[in-house]
């Protein structure tokens, strides 16, 4: 075997090699987006899913089958209650049977959720009346609010008068719960000035 | 190394190029379709929202303080838009509006008409006044291809 025929091998060798490589990382690559292009569908059908269920629950803000009775009643002055950044309690008919339900949507701490490799996910609460609050990851890692009065001045936090709320922004943000080498998607919402009916006749 | 195995070994190489190039262009346009579709959410909540704040608005500027029975008493459809710039005090005030909304630095910017419509036509349009109203809200960035168009139907009420 001669020199020639040893610098063919080596030569054949590293262009192998990287050949290879090319393919190896083609296929790594491959798998990566196949990877996240499937969580980015599921993560932006979550956030679909979440600003539907949100906007119908907010849309009702006030709302009463019984709207006579409901009107005779003080609370109706004020049909939001509690309002933060991130939580808000307010009175609605949701199953429009008459009778007023409270509705409490908070975010849970990001200790809930440590066991799911993306260390930014939360549970996004949604509570009728007195239930427990149950916990279903959609990946929801911002969820804020902005509130706005008539005027549509922005009201500073935290809000000491509710009553005061004639519409509010909805920011809402989801992430993949995990991903290809935590290389995380990213959906937002933003409903901005979303206005109850019912807020506007107090 | 003979002829022949040189083609082989160049036949061979630029069958893996092109599958290196068909792949990137297969994740390049996928990408583009994600990101499309993120715009497209964001575009659809400044669509609902302004949808959200016109249809709580009074039908017309008439309608605004009194009610109207006849539809004479309506706005000419010549005359829809904001009868003072600036105050969007109706609904046929969104005509002629023009929005801009920066969401997480995406640029947006939505274009409303308001039209009166026949409602055994409501995908056309008429110069005729009628006691429903039309918006069409056309919503585009500078980062996605398309141009999303949302619409909503807005009728007056009155007891006769």
């Amino acid at each position: 075997m001669g020199f020639s025929t040893i610098l063919d091998i080596l030569a054949s060798v590293i262009i192998g090699g990287i050949l290879l490589t090319i393919v190896l990382r083609l296929s790594d690559s491959a798998a990566e987006k196949t990877y996240n292009y499937s969580g980015e569908l599921s993560l932006q059908q979550n956030l679909v899913t979440i600003a539907q269920i949100m906007e119908s629950d907010f849309r009702k803000i006030g709302y009463s089958k019984d709207w006579e009775s409901w009107r005779a009643n003080p609370l109706s002055n004020m049909p939001i209650f509690e309002a933060d950044s991130s939580s808000i309690k307010f009175y609605a008919d949701i199953n429009n049977d008459g009778v007023m339900d409270v509705i409490h949507y908070y975010l849970g701490p990001v200790s809930e959720l440590a066991s799911t490799p993306n260390p930014r996910d939360r549970f996004l609460y949604r509570v009728v009346n007195s239930e427990a609050p149950v916990g279903v990851n959609l990946g929801v890692t911002e969820f804020f609010m902005t509130y706005f009065d008539a005027l549509g001045t922005p009201l500073t936090l935290p809000i000491i008068a509710p009553s005061l709320i004639a519409s509010m922004e909805i920011n809402i943000k989801v992430e993949n719960v995990q991903a290809y080498d935590e290389k995380y998607s990213s959906a937002f919402w933003r409903q901005i000035r979303l206005a109850s009916r019912n807020l506007q006749y107090r | 190394m003979n002829l022949g195995q040189s083609l082989l070994a160049i036949g061979a190489l630029l069958i893996l190029s092109l599958t290196v190039l068909r792949m990137n262009n297969n994740i390049l346009g996928t990408e583009e379709v994600v990101l499309d579709s993120k715009i497209g959410v964001l575009a659809t909540s400044i669509g609902a929202s302004i949808i959200e704040q016109a249809t709580k608005l009074a039908f017309d500027e008439n309608t605004n303080n009194n009610s109207v029975s006849s539809i004479a008493g309506l706005t000419l459809s010549t005359d829809l838009g904001q009868e003072i710039p600036g105050i969007l005090d109706d609904f046929d005030d969104y005509h002629g509006h023009t929005q801009q909304d920066t969401i997480y630095t995406i640029p947006f910017v939505s274009e409303c008409a308001v039209t009166y419509i026949n409602p055994g036509n409501p995908n056309g349009s008429t110069t005729n006044r009628t006691w429903h109203k039309k918006l069409t809200i056309r919503i585009s960035s500078d980062f996605s291809r398309d141009t999303l168009e949302l619409s909503t139907i807005y009728s007056y009420w009155y007891f006769r």
